[in-house]
């Protein structure tokens, strides 16, 4: 995500949760930020000295999240 | 967009990308509509996502971008459904590893004119890649084209290399239809 609108975004998170998405990630590559949605109500933010783990969506999955902004 | 008609810049057009979502090239300034990506298209990539990344991983040998816009000339702005760059052109500054053309490019086709991807290719080789790869949907074959105007034409039981580009690499052609 870079120069899209935020309400655009907005909707999208809505919509990919309504219809069965089971998180919703969104990448700010300029602010190294990593936004985990699960619900409409339920909302992370994950910097680079962070863990973006899976949970429901990818059991087990984890990674930090510097090796996502890797080569900035 | 399709209604734009003045000749763009590359630059123009680059902006123009940043606001749409649209799929779309430049050629010689002209914005031209990619086509559609059915989820047979999107398969496919996604496999060869994985062979790529399994091997170039393995050999520390660079990295799979998808759907990058890469920067040709002033006119020419193409955006190959997979590329792949190599460690030296990783070492670039981000901001210009997607100036040029990519190390090796490839087009997933499902419907493309052939004068078109053609054209492509050529533009491709033109502008430095090593390799360019077009894999046909509807008759499950891979065409390897080289820098030297040679094509190889690969069937499902056969396997893909393309030492002037990935120098060890091989799949078999099946598994980049695997699932289809």
């Amino acid at each position: 995500m870079s120069s899209e609108t935020a309400a655009r975004l907005r909707t999208k998170i809505g919509l990919y949760l309504k219809y069965g998405s089971k998180a919703v990630w969104v990448v700010y590559p300029d602010e190294r930020l990593i936004e985990v949605h699960w619900a409409i109500d339920q909302v992370k933010i994950l910097g680079q000295d962070q863990i973006l783990e899976g949970h429901d969506a990818l059991p087990g999955f984890s990674t930090p999240v510097s090796a996502i902004f890797e080569g900035l | 967009m399709s209604t734009t008609t003045a000749p763009l810049t590359a630059d123009e057009f680059l902006k123009l990308l940043d606001t749409e979502e649209q799929r779309v090239e430049l050629i010689d300034g002209e914005v031209v509509d990619m086509p559609g990506a059915g989820p047979a298209h999107e398969r496919v990539k996604a496999n060869l996502i994985r062979i790529l990344n399994r091997w170039l991983d393995r050999h520390g040998a660079g990295l799979v971008y998808s759907e990058s816009a890469y920067r040709l000339g002033e006119r020419t702005v193409l955006v190959p459904d997979l590329s792949v760059l190599g460690n030296e052109r990783l070492a670039r500054r981000i901001e210009e590893q997607l100036r040029g053309a990519p190390d090796l490019a490839v087009e997933v086709v499902s419907s493309e004119a052939a004068d078109r991807l053609q054209d492509k290719v050529r533009l491709y080789f033109k502008h430095g890649s090593k390799g360019v790869w077009s894999v046909f949907l509807r008759s499950r074959t891979v065409q390897i084209n080289h820098s030297n105007g040679r094509i190889d034409t690969l069937e499902q039981d056969q396997i893909l290399e393309d030492p002037d580009a990935l120098p060890g690499f091989s799949t078999p052609v099946a598994a980049i239809f695997e699932g289809l």
